[in-house]
């Protein structure tokens, strides 16, 4: 005689990749709980990508506005009001989690359950907070990622923020230090910097944006400096944080020489790690720091249990987080085996210019020792470049020798929105005479996806 | 059908107790250990109380071993082996 479960299924987070999960199991009429300790709709919509980009709109305005003389703007009596930037930020929270509160979910036939998740067994989960255990046939684990504090020494004793964090913060510092030159530590110390703070911005490697193509870290980099007066210090490791009766320290290594300097505020940008600490063990669930071991249809070790979304590991974005959740929730039900394919997903910065790059970068190909053409074409050569009046950003384009598309980046305004087309090349294959030949509006940033691909085409 | 793991209590005092006893085992001088100790087991008690105090015995020597690197590898060392060392 079988055991009775509690649940058919059981999703281990309430973000994107849980809660499209969630709503996939119990719309083919599973018995479907979802558990979550925080709110629902998770880190990427409640505490970073979407408040990020309200906040970036704001910051970005703000900037632009004051360094709009050039377009007839005067800037001399222009201020902010914080506190309803930050309710701004609030509010679109609010608009991007309305389908996902716990009234959506339990309409939709899902056991909501409030708590810490910890797995006891197979199909055994404890719940604190609750002091209640459940059992389930099946388990999807979407518990996303955390901030990566480790090789830090100090840092429990000292008051820092994360890039999440920073934007709850309940006045605009006056200086801070920024660990970690990836695209979170851009990000912020940017939108720090737009606000008057005095920003410094640290990272380990030659380059800031080390994970893209060398002149992505450069430009952008000369931009940040330039434009908003931010300090960077790349060949820099941050070994301790101190605190005495004045400030923090932040104490670094750099070109040998230990140094320290004092800020108001520190924020750490450096990476995040698979949430992974709920008793996979238990479970029989095989996991290691770069995330929860699956095979390619995003099984775990254990029979019973599938994983998806940044607890994998991998680049964290919304869309890869929504797209797994659906390939484990249609594998799970065996409706089919699926096999996830990250292929023409996008890495997005969102600077100002925002970095957008799909596919390979040429560290990779070249690693690799992958035969490729190359193309960069500097975004003044079209039209939009001189009527917004930017003009440091570029497209760049790689494609094997039969023409096919390997990867592009593009440092620009909505880059994201421009490299659509080429993510869609990557993904399915279209080749680059048929990007070239396609019609492309003249005077939009668009025009340079033309452009280049032409380029490259000729090119021998 | 599932085996559920056996599960422990946990305390703070328990694990103070039980961290020094290690640590004496080891030879390390007191006077160092007593200074993160404490701050360990606080930790480690504030962990199982969000899970409920359902923890087993292998997931607290796991947390313990991952708080006691940042001070100790040999300690660390002791409680990531647990239950393998004969």
């Amino acid at each position: 005689m079988g055991k009775r479960f509690d649940f058919e299924y059981i999703v281990v987070g309430g973000g994107p990749a849980g809660i499209t999960a969630a709503k996939q199991l119990a719309g083919a009429g599973r018995k479907v709980a979802i558990i979550e300790q925080r709110k629902l709709g998770g880190s990427d919509v409640c505490y970073r990508n979407v408040p990020q980009k309200a906040l970036f709109s704001f910051s970005h305005l703000y900037a632009e506005a004051v360094a709009g003389a050039r377009f007839g703007l005067s800037s001399t009596s222009l201020r902010y009001n914080y506190p309803t930037a930050l309710h701004w930020k609030d509010r679109a929270i609010e608009k991007a989690t309305k389908n996902s509160t716990k009234k959506d979910l339990e309409e939709a036939g899902i056991t909501v359950i409030k708590g810490l998740a910890h797995f006891v067994g197979a199909n055994d989960i404890a719940v604190g907070g609750q002091n209640k255990q459940y059992s389930a046939s099946k388990f999807i684990i979407a518990t996303g990622a955390t901030l990566n504090t480790e090789g830090i020494t100090g840092i429990d004793n000292v008051p820092y923020y994360s890039a999440s964090s920073i934007l709850d913060i309940e006045r605009v510092p006056k200086t801070a230090l920024i660990i970690g030159g990836g695209a979170s530590g851009c990000e912020v110390a940017q939108y720090l910097a737009e606000l008057g703070t005095k920003v410094v911005l640290v990272e380990a490697a030659n380059t800031i944006l080390p994970k893209e193509d060398e002149e992505v870290g450069r430009v952008v980099g000369e931009y940040l400096e330039k434009r908003n007066g931010i300090k960077i210090f790349t060949k820099t490791k941050v070994v301790a944080l101190e605190k005495d009766k004045v400030s923090s320290r932040v104490v670094f290594m750099r070109g040998g020489n230990e140094r320290a300097v004092r800020v108001e505020t520190i924020v750490l940008a450096t990476g995040s790690k698979p949430a992974t600490d709920l008793g996979l063990k238990n479970a029989k669930v095989s996991f290691d720091k770069h995330g929860i071991v699956v095979d390619k249809t995003l099984q775990t070790s254990a029979r019973n249990i599938f994983a998806a979304g940044d607890v994998l590991g991998g680049p964290s974005s919304t869309e890869r987080a929504i797209y797994t959740s659906e390939v484990a929730a249609m594998n799970m039900l065996g409706r089919s085996k699926t096999f996830a394919d990250y292929t023409g997903f996008m890495r997005i910065t969102d600077t100002d210019p925002q970095i957008a790059s799909v596919g390979k970068t040429e560290v990779e190909l070249a690693a690799k020792k992958r035969k490729y053409k190359r193309v960069l074409v500097p975004l003044s050569n079209i039209t939009a470049s001189s009527t917004a009046d930017f003009r440091i950003g570029f497209l760049k384009i790689l494609a094997d020798t039969q023409g096919k598309v390997l990867g592009a980046t593009m440092v620009g305004p909505h880059a994201a929105d421009v490299l659509q087309e080429l993510s869609l090349s990557v993904r399915h294959g279209i080749p680059l005479v048929q990007i070239a030949s396609a019609p492309h509006p003249a005077n939009e940033w668009s025009a340079i996806v033309k452009l280049a691909a032409r380029k490259l085409l000729l090119s021998k | 059908m599932s085996r559920k793991a056996k599960t422990v209590t946990v305390s703070k005092e328990l694990v103070v107790k039980d961290l020094m006893r290690q640590a004496k085992a080891l030879n390390i001088p007191t006077a160092s250990t007593e200074k993160y100790i404490d701050g360990i087991a606080e930790k480690v008690s504030k962990w199982a109380e969000a899970r409920g105090n359902v923890i087993t015995e292998s997931d607290l020597n796991t947390e313990i071993a991952k708080l006691v690197k940042r001070y100790n590898s040999d300690l660390a060392f002791i409680y990531e082996n647990r239950g393998k060392i004969i």
